[in-house]
């Protein structure tokens, strides 16, 4: 739906709440003004200075997704894998590109630095979406690095790789956190060859936005609250 | 297999290829040295890139184990840019590669899982499906249409058509298919083998066999073939099949080796077989190139990567490195192919005038 639609809705009072997952933030601010004034209940996604506010607004809840908060689960399942395991602190790191992918690689590496006991030592840093790429560069870096103790993966295929790439090499799987969540990674889990996948809990978003929506549509002038896609972990 | 074996199949090859194969007794030494720096220079790179990567990473490197890792690394590669050369020596560039790659493993993937088919007839039918798109591929183009167009459509095609087979999700659990996948023979992976299988046969193929000389003819100077009358259409037609079933191999290949068939064509396998081709000196214009070059060709894009991956060193600087040496070795060829040429031009003109003086 367009947000001139959404817009005519609220104008014209035909609705008392809506929830939008926003693909541009700018051209979306008229319709929230409009809730505003009209008090209609919003949940949108994303953060208030997104739609050049400076704070929460009455009767809109503002839902995003955390990426720090992610890397930091992340970081934080790894070392309590290498603390539990005491492997040592060499680790190989899957990236990605982007922004987001950033905040999880600082916020990760941050908290895997702070909470390990042993010195991490990141031995190779790479960026594929391709299993077999990554089974490869997992492969090639256990030549110079076969102690390598823990693997920090972003998604499905990365986490396909590195387990792959372990048992092709006849070496015990080390400790491997992951942010995907697909069925083989959840296999892997249950196999004890990943330690722990983090995802974000959509379903768990969903509800918790409806909730909020029939909060705030009791009491519209209310300011909203700002919310975080919760996170799922595997254990 | 000699590279010059391979070189003087084709019809189409340049006037400096076919003089050199035909009088490479009488060649004068300066001819000599720029035929074999055009031919096994490619071997020479690898030699280099050898040893200097020996060297930095040592002792990681040089060693049996990351030898057959690179091996392993390559082969994947290899098959794609045999997929890949084969359509080029038959005189058309096959962009459909990845997504007739995606939708036979996807097919393979749903026999085996979904339908219940034996392994066995589920491998059978997926090539069978590779070569049935390389016919609509060859059929398509020889009405007339430009080739890049039309595989990039089938590309499309094939890859939504992947998604449907699987449902929109990848297909896991493919364990079946690990004895072509993870699995090693004598201390060797088996995609080695296959390998070897495939780049023995294909060359076999294209220089001994009447159909495969006639194929490389075909993308050299189709009409020459045509002329000599040889029906060229056929010979496409073959390059094309044969493009898309070694498409469907490698396809399932990466699904063997990660026991799972992702529907998704992924474009960097293309673009990495093309690489290995263009290093190969394989000619865009087709007719001219060599298989066992193009088999160095991967071994070298797998070498960089596994040193650059073993020193620590960010993957990126794979990719640059891999895309440099690549119009390096474009440009390189394209300058020895002249020099040649410009010096054969000469003794020719010599000859003749000499003989006419006498």
């Amino acid at each position: 739906m367009q947000s001139q639609q959404l817009q005519t809705l609220i104008e014209t009072r035909r609705i008392n709440g809506a929830w939008a997952i926003v693909i541009a933030e700018p051209p979306m601010v008229p319709a929230i003004e409009a809730a505003i004034r009209n008090e209609v209940a919003l949940v949108v996604s994303g953060r208030p200075a997104f739609y050049g506010f400076d704070g929460p607004q009455p009767g809109i809840a503002f839902s995003a997704i955390d990426y720090s908060e992610l890397g930091g689960a992340l970081g934080g399942k790894l070392a309590e894998c290498l603390n539990e395991r005491a492997v040592g602190g060499k680790v190989f790191e899957f990236i990605e590109t982007g922004a987001n992918a950033e905040l999880i690689r600082e916020f990760g590496i941050q908290t895997l630095t702070s909470n390990s006991k042993a010195e991490i030592e990141i031995v190779n840093q790479t960026d594929v979406r391709d299993p077999v790429q990554a089974q490869q560069q997992v492969l090639a870096a256990l030549q110079a690095n076969p102690d390598i103790a823990g693997v920090y993966a972003l998604n499905d295929e990365q986490t396909l790789g590195a387990v792959t790439a372990f048992e092709s090499a006849g070496i015990d799987v080390p400790c491997i956190v992951t942010s995907g969540g697909g069925d083989e990674v959840k296999r892997f889990h249950e196999e004890g060859k990943v330690y722990s996948y983090v995802g974000f809990d959509f379903a768990g978003d969903a509800i918790q936005n409806f909730q909020t929506l029939l909060k705030m549509m009791d009491n519209p002038t209310e300011p909203g609250p700002i919310l975080n896609i919760p996170l799922v972990y595997s254990n | 297999m000699s590279v010059e074996t391979q070189d003087k199949g084709g019809a189409g090859t340049s006037a400096s290829g076919t003089a050199t194969a035909s009088s490479k007794a009488r060649l004068p030494a300066d001819v000599a040295i720029l035929v074999f720096l055009r031919d096994r220079g490619i071997f020479v790179l690898w030699a280099i890139l050898l040893i200097l990567f020996s060297i930095w990473n040592h002792p990681y490197f040089a060693s049996v184990p990351n030898a057959i890792l690179i091996v392993a690394a390559a082969s994947l590669t290899a098959i794609f840019a045999a997929s890949v050369a084969i359509g080029l020596l038959s005189g058309a560039l096959d962009l459909s590669v990845p997504g007739v790659a995606a939708l036979c493993s996807c097919l393979a993937g749903a026999m085996i899982e979904k339908w219940g088919f034996s392994v066995p007839v589920s491998l059978i039918a997926a090539l069978a499906f590779g070569g049935l798109c390389g016919l609509i591929n060859g059929r398509i183009v020889l009405s007339g249409l430009n080739p890049l167009v039309v595989t990039i459509g089938t590309l499309s095609v094939t890859g939504g058509l992947a998604a449907v087979v699987a449902g929109g999700y990848a297909i896991s659990g493919l364990s079946e298919l690990q004895f072509m996948g993870s699995a090693r023979y004598f201390g060797l992976p088996s995609h080695a083998y296959i390998v070897a299988i495939v780049y023995s046969g294909m060359t076999i193929f294209l220089s001994f066999t009447r159909t495969g000389i006639r194929l490389r003819a075909v993308g050299g100077n189709a009409e020459a073939v045509r002329r000599a009358g040889i029906s060229a259409n056929r010979y496409q037609l073959y390059g094309f099949i044969l493009s898309a079933m070694l498409a469907a191999l490698g396809g399932l290949m990466s699904t063997a080796l990660v026991t799972q068939a992702t529907p998704t064509a992924n474009p960097a396998v293309l673009f990495t077989a093309l690489t290995a081709v263009f290093l190969a000196g394989v000619s865009l214009r087709g007719g001219r190139g060599s298989l066992p070059r193009v088999l160095i060709g991967a071994l070298i894009l797998a070498t960089i990567s596994n040193a650059l991956t073993i020193a620590g060193v960010q993957p990126y600087w794979a990719t640059i490195t891999t895309g440099v040496l690549m119009i390096a070795a474009l440009a390189f060829d394209k300058y020895l192919t002249e020099a040649i040429s410009a010096r054969l031009v000469k003794i020719s003109n010599a000859t003749v005038h000499g003989s006419v003086k006498q």
